[in-house]
C-alpha cells in the first residue's frame, strides 16, 4: 500500500515537473508543450486532451501542418488532429479530421514522417457537403472522439453531426460511429449527443455512455444509451430506450386525468424520442454503424403516449387533433393492446360536435366491400336522393326517409374507361409504386403508376417484380376521358391514360383547388367535382374545390360513440351534405348553409 | 343504307361518288397544288363507319359537311378556281366556317352563322375559376370548346352542360382547332399541344420547348401549325414534321395563304412566310415591331397584319408592303374581312377600326377600353367584338353600334356562332356565356 501510493506521487511529480526540461520528443501521455504549428498551419486552437495527447484544431483551407517537427498533408483540408503516442515508439502518432471528402484518419509517425493514412471513418454524405466544425479529443484513457458537423449548401436535410469513438490504443480500430441528423416536422426538435465513459456493468472496464437530448417544445428530454465495452467490441445495452420512454409515458399517464395538458406535453416528449431514437417509426435521426434509428422494435412506451395523446386531446375538447392523433395510432412501432386502443376511441365520444354538424341515421343496407379500386358504394344523385350501389341498386330518398328500389339509375361500382373496354381490376403496390391495374376483357392491359415508391435510399425492394394487394389509401374516384382519378386523404391524382388505358404522362398532382377532370360519377366527389369528401379513421371532411375553401371537419353529436369506422362516402352537389355507410347503417351528416369551421 | 347522323338517309356508294366527283372537282381546280400524300383509296381501307373521302378516311358526317361546303363555295358558271384549295376558296354568301380561331385558316373571322341583332340575353354561363382568355370554338354537333386560365379545357353542350373537362398542367390561352377526323387540338401554356378525341379522351400530346399560347390551325392536308419558339408543323398523330426557329416566343397565331404558305408574327417585328410542306422560308417582311396579331387573308391573297407599333400592315403574297394604316396604339388583335373586304379590327386605342381594302378608314367606333379581342363578322356582315370596357358590341356594317351589352368585366375572347344564332364568349368573370 505504501509502496502503491510512493509511486503514484512519483509519476504525478513526473508529469508535472519533469517533461518541461525534456530535450527528446514529446513523451507518451505527457503534454507536448513544445508543438508549435508552422505559421502556415494556422492552427484554430490547440488543447491538452484528457486522457494525454494534444489536440488541435484548424481553420478551413488548411492543408498541411507541421507536428512535431513532421510535416502531416492530407488531400484536402485537416480540420482537426489528436497527436498521442499510440505505438508506444516515443513518437507522437495522429488521428485526423480532413475535409473533401469528410473523413477520419489515422496516420503512423515513423521518425520525421507520418506514413500514409489509414481511414478510420468516412461519414455518407452528398457531394457539396463539407466539414463545418470538426474536433477530436480524447475520451478517457484509451479511447479518442471525432466529432464531425456537416454543412451541406443548398441541402439542410443532409446535414448531420457525426461522432466516431476510436480506440487509440489499437489505432486502426473504430469502436463506433454515430451521427444525428437535422430535424423536419416529422420528427422535430433539436437532438444531441454527449459522449462520456463509465463503468456501466462494473467489469473493470469503462463503457461508452450517450447522453441523448431532444428539446422540444421548450421541454429538455434526455436518455442515457449505454454500449459496454466487450473484447468484441461495444454491445449497445438493449434496455433503452425503452425504458425511458416506457417510464416518461407511465408519468404522462398519471397526469392524463386531473391533469391533460401535462399529460399531452410529457406524451409528446415520449413520441418525439421515439421518432428520434428508434427505427420502426421511419424518421429517426440517430444513425449507428450508417444504420437510421435504434431497433426498438414494438415500443410500449411510445403506444402508450400516443394512446395518451389521444385522450388528452379529447379530453380539453381538441377535436382536429384528437382525430389526428387517433390516426396516427396506426403509425409503425407502436404496440398498443386493444384495450388501450379501445381507451382513446371510447375518449372521442366525449368530443364535442364540429362544424354544426347533424347526424341522421338512414336504414340499414348490405354492400359488399370494395378495393381502392371500386367506386363508392354511394353517390348523391342530387340533393336530397342518394344511390345505393347494393345488389339490388336502391335510393334512398332523404326527403321521405325511405330507401326505395332504384329505377334505372347506373350502380356499378367497377370503373370502366369511356369506351368501355378497360376496366379498373385493382390498385397495388408494386416496386415501382402503387399502381392501377388496368384489364380488358379480364386480361392485363396496363399498370399506370399512381404514385412511385420512396423507399429510404438503398432499400430493397422485399415484392420481387410481384405486386402486393395493397392500395396504400389510395381510392379510385372515376374515370373521366383524361385518365383515372384517385385520392388519398384528401391529396387528389389523376392518373392520365391514353386510347389504349396506358399512362399518358406521369400522375398529375391536383393542386388544392385546382377544378377536376370531367365527368365523374357521383360518389366521394360530386357530379360537377366541385366537392370531394375524405374519410381518414373516424374523420369526415369535405373539400371544396372550386371555388376554393378550406377543408371542413363533419363531426356530428354522438360520432365518436358509435362503433366502426365509415365508409363509402359521398358528398352532395352542395356540399353540405355527406352520406357514410357504418355499422351496416346508411348515415347522413348535413351541415347549414354557412358553415362554420 | 346507312342512317346519318342528321336523320336523313344517304348510301354509302352515293357517298362514295359525290366524294369521288368532287375529288375530281378537286384535281382539276387545283391545277399543280395537287393534296399530299392520301392515306386511304377507298371505304376498305378505312376503320369503322369512316369512309375515304378526298382521300382520307373521315365519318361522313364530316364528309357531308366537306361536300356541302365545297357545293356552296363552287362557282356558278362553271368556272374552275384557278390555284385555290378548298379551304382557301373565297366563302360565298354562306361558306361554312371552319372549327378554328376566326372561322377558318386565312382567319377571315367570318362565320356562315347569323348572330343576335338585338341585345341578347345570358342563355347560361358556365363559370371557370379564372379568366377565359381563349374564343371557344363551336364543333359540328354544337359542342362549345373552350380553354380557360384556371387549367381547364371544357366541352360544353349547347344546353350549358358539361360534356367534358379536361384538367390541364397550365393554363389554356390557345383556342382550339378541330381536325377534320375529329381531333380537337389545343396549345397549353405548359409548352404542349394536345390531340383530344371528341370524348375528351387524349389521342396525343406533343411537348414542345415553351408555352404554346397562339391559337393552331389545321391545313386541309391535315397539317397542325402551331407557334411555339417559332412554327411547328406536326401531323395527324401530333409528330413533328418540321419547326421553324424564331427568335423568341411566338404569340400570333398562324394562318394559311392560299398559294401554300404559312404566315405569322413574330416578337422581333418580322412577318414571315414558310411553305406550309416543309417549312422552307419564302420571305419575311420587316415591319420594324413586335407582332403579337395573327394575320388574316383576304380572297385576294392580301396579308393584313396589326403590329405593337399601332400600325395595321397590308402586305402581298410576296411580303412587300402595300400600305400602312396608322392607329397609334398596339394592334393585338387579328383582323377580320368582311365579304366586301373592309378590314375590321380593335386596337388598343380603344376603337374598332373599319378598314377599305385600299387601306382608307370606312368607319371607327370607340369604345372605353382598350380591345384586344379579335372580331367577328357573321352572315349578314356585322361585326361582334368585346372590349375591356367590360361591353360586347355589335356593329353593323356601315359602323352603326347596334347593340352592345355589359357583361361585367373585360371580354379578351372572341366570339363564336352557333348554328341557332346563339352567341359564346369568354369573359375574365370567368364565364363562358351563351347569349341568345
Amino acid at each position: 500500500m505504501y509502496y502503491d501510493r510512493l509511486m503514484r506521487v512519483a509519476l504525478l511529480g513526473l508529469l508535472l515537473f519533469g517533461c518541461s526540461d525534456c530535450d527528446g520528443p514529446a513523451v507518451p501521455f505527457g503534454l507536448d508543450a513544445s508543438a508549435r504549428p508552422l505559421p502556415e498551419a494556422r492552427p484554430a486552437a490547440e488543447t491538452p486532451a484528457a486522457g494525454g495527447g494534444v489536440a488541435r484544431r484548424y481553420e478551413e483551407g488548411t492543408t498541411s501542418v507541421d507536428l512535431d517537427g513532421a510535416r502531416l498533408a492530407l488531400d484536402g483540408a485537416i480540420r482537426a488532429t489528436y497527436a498521442r503516442d499510440v505505438d508506444g515508439d516515443g513518437h507522437a502518432d495522429v488521428f485526423a479530421i480532413a475535409d473533401g471528402p469528410p473523413r477520419v484518419v489515422y496516420l503512423r509517425r515513423r521518425g520525421e514522417r507520418f506514413e500514409a493514412p489509414v481511414e478510420l471513418a468516412r461519414p455518407s454524405a452528398p457531394e457539396g457537403c463539407r466539414v463545418g466544425d470538426a474536433a477530436l479529443e480524447a475520451l478517457g484513457p484509451t479511447w479518442a472522439h471525432a466529432r464531425l458537423a456537416l454543412a451541406c449548401a443548398g441541402d439542410a436535410t443532409a446535414e448531420a453531426v457525426h461522432h466516431v469513438v476510436l480506440d487509440a490504443e489499437r489505432a486502426t480500430r473504430r469502436l463506433e460511429h454515430l451521427s444525428v441528423s437535422a430535424g423536419d416536422e416529422r420528427s422535430p426538435g433539436a437532438l444531441t449527443l454527449a459522449l462520456d465513459r463509465d463503468d456501466r456493468d462494473e467489469d473493470g472496464h469503462d463503457d461508452l455512455v450517450v447522453r441523448a437530448t431532444l428539446e422540444h417544445e421548450g421541454a429538455r428530454v434526455e436518455i442515457a444509451l449505454v454500449w459496454l465495452d466487450r473484447p468484441s467490441g461495444l454491445a449497445r445495452q438493449p434496455g433503452e430506450p425503452e425504458a425511458t420512454l416506457g417510464e416518461r409515458s407511465l408519468d404522462a399517464l398519471r397526469r392524463l386525468e386531473r391533469r391533460p395538458r401535462e399529460a399531452l406535453a410529457r406524451s409528446r416528449e415520449v413520441l418525439a424520442l421515439h421518432r428520434a431514437l428508434c427505427r420502426e417509426p421511419g424518421v429517426a435521426r440517430l444513425a449507428v454503424g450508417g444504420v437510421a434509428g435504434l431497433p426498438c422494435a414494438q415500443s410500449e412506451g411510445a403506444g402508450r403516449a400516443a394512446t395518451t395523446v389521444v385522450r388528452a386531446h379529447a379530453a380539453l375538447g381538441e377535436t382536429q387533433a384528437a382525430l389526428d392523433a387517433l390516426d396516427a395510432l396506426s403509425e409503425p412501432g407502436l404496440r398498443i393492446n386493444d384495450e388501450r386502443r379501445r381507451f382513446a376511441r371510447r375518449a372521442l365520444g366525449s368530443l364535442p360536435a364540429s362544424g354544426d354538424a347533424t347526424l341522421r341515421e338512414g336504414p340499414p343496407v348490405r354492400v359488399a366491400p370494395a378495393s381502392g379500386a371500386a367506386l363508392s358504394a354511394l353517390g348523391f344523385l342530387d340533393e336530397d336522393r342518394i344511390l345505393v350501389r347494393s345488389a339490388p341498386p336502391s335510393v334512398w330518398d332523404l326527403a321521405s326517409g325511405e330507401l326505395r328500389a332504384a329505377q334505372g339509375e347506373r350502380a356499378e361500382r367497377t370503373l370502366r374507361d369511356p369506351s368501355g373496354r378497360f376496366e379498373l381490376a385493382a390498385i397495388e403496390r408494386t416496386c415501382d409504386g402503387h399502381v392501377l391495374r388496368i384489364v380488358a376483357s379480364g386480361l392485363p392491359a396496363s399498370s399506370p403508376l399512381v404514385a412511385p415508391r420512396a423507399p429510404p435510399a438503398g432499400a430493397a425492394c422485399p415484392l420481387a417484380g410481384r405486386a402486393a394487394e395493397d392500395a396504400g389509401g389510395w381510392v379510385a374516384l372515376g374515370w373521366p376521358p383524361q385518365g383515372v382519378l384517385t385520392m388519398r386523404e384528401g391529396e387528389l391524382r389523376l392518373v392520365p391514360l391514353d386510347l389504349s388505358a396506358r399512362a399518358a404522362g406521369p400522375p398529375q398532382v391536383l393542386e388544392p383547388g385546382a377544378p377536376l377532370p370531367l365527368p365523374l360519377p357521383p360518389g366521394a366527389v360530386s357530379a360537377d367535382g366541385r366537392h370531394v369528401v375524405a374519410l381518414r379513421g373516424l374523420a369526415v371532411r369535405v373539400m371544396q374545390l372550386a371555388p376554393r375553401a378550406p377543408p371542413v371537419l363533419l363531426w356530428p353529436e354522438r360520432w365518436g360513440a358509435l362503433d366502426a369506422d365509415p365508409t363509402d362516402a359521398a358528398v352532395s352537389p352542395s356540399g353540405r351534405r355527406v352520406a357514410v355507410i357504418r355499422g351496416g347503417r346508411l348515415l347522413s351528416i348535413e351541415r347549414p348553409e354557412a358553415a362554420p369551421r | 343504307m346507312i342512317v346519318a347522323a342528321r336523320g336523313f338517309l344517304l348510301s354509302r356508294g352515293v357517298l362514295r361518288r359525290a366524294a369521288a366527283a368532287m375529288l375530281g372537282v378537286w384535281c382539276v381546280s387545283c391545277g399543280a397544288t395537287t393534296p399530299a400524300a392520301t392515306p386511304c383509296m377507298s371505304d376498305r381501307e378505312c376503320q369503322g363507319a369512316r369512309v375515304c373521302h378526298q382521300g382520307r378516311c373521315m365519318f361522313e358526317e364530316e364528309a357531308r359537311a366537306s361536300l356541302r361546303a365545297q357545293l356552296v363555295d363552287a362557282p356558278t358558271d362553271g368556272s374552275t378556281r384557278g390555284a385555290e384549295t378548298p379551304a382557301d376558296a373565297p366563302p360565298g354568301p354562306q361558306a361554312a366556317e371552319q372549327p378554328m380561331f376566326m372561322g377558318g385558316p386565312r382567319r377571315t373571322g367570318r362565320s356562315h352563322r347569323a348572330g343576335p341583332t338585338a341585345a341578347p340575353s345570358v342563355a347560361w354561363v358556365h363559370r371557370t375559376a379564372e379568366r377565359v382568355f381563349a374564343s371557344p370554338v363551336v364543333g359540328g354537333d354544337g359542342t362549345v370548346y373552350v380553354g380557360s386560365l384556371d387549367r381547364t379545357f371544357n366541352a360544353l353542350a349547347p344546353d350549358g352542360s358539361v360534356r367534358w373537362r379536361y384538367a390541364g398542367r397550365d393554363k389554356f390561352y390557345s383556342s382550339a382547332a378541330i381536325a377534320s377526323d375529329g381531333t380537337i387540338v389545343v396549345g397549353c401554356h405548359d409548352g404542349s399541344v394536345l390531340g383530344l378525341t371528341r370524348e375528351g379522351r387524349l389521342r396525343w400530346r406533343r411537348e414542345l420547348p415553351v408555352a404554346v399560347d397562339a391559337s393552331p390551325v389545321i391545313g386541309p392536308d391535315g397539317t397542325i401549325y402551331v407557334a411555339a419558339d417559332g412554327l411547328y408543323a406536326l401531323d395527324v398523330e401530333g409528330n413533328v414534321r418540321f419547326h421553324v426557329a424564331a427568335a423568341g416566343a411566338v404569340r400570333s397565331s398562324p394562318a394559311l395563304h392560299p398559294s401554300g404558305l404559312v404566315v405569322f408574327g413574330t416578337v422581333d417585328g418580322r412577318v414571315r412566310a414558310v411553305d406550309a410542306r416543309d417549312g422552307t422560308a419564302r420571305w419575311e417582311a420587316r415591319v420594324g415591331a413586335s407582332v403579337e396579331s395573327g394575320a388574316a387573308i383576304a380572297e385576294d391573297g392580301t396579308i393584313y397584319v396589326g403590329t405593337d407599333r399601332g400600325q395595321l400592315l397590308a402586305l402581298g403574297a410576296d411580303g412587300s408592303e402595300r400600305w400602312r394604316y396608322e392607329v397609334g396604339s398596339d394592334v393585338r388583335a387579328t383582323p377580320a374581312i368582311a365579304r366586301d373586304g373592309t378590314i375590321v379590327f380593335g386596337a388598343y386605342d380603344r376603337h374598332v377600326h373599319a378598314v377599305s381594302p385600299s387601306g382608307e378608314r370606312r368607319w371607327r367606333v370607340e369604345t372605353s377600353g382598350r380591345i384586344r379581342a379579335s372580331a367577328r363578322i357573321d352572315r349578314e356582315g356585322r361585326v361582334y367584338v368585346g372590349s375591356q370596357d367590360d361591353h360586347l358590341y355589335c356593329i353593323a356594317p356601315d359602323g352603326r353600334v347596334l347593340w352592345s351589352r355589359n357583361m361585367g368585366q373585360d371580354i379578351d375572347s372572341s366570339v363564336a356562332f352557333g348554328e341557332d344564332g346563339t352567341l359564346y364568349v369568354g369573359v375574365d368573370d370567368g364565364g363562358i356565356y351563351a347569349l341568345r
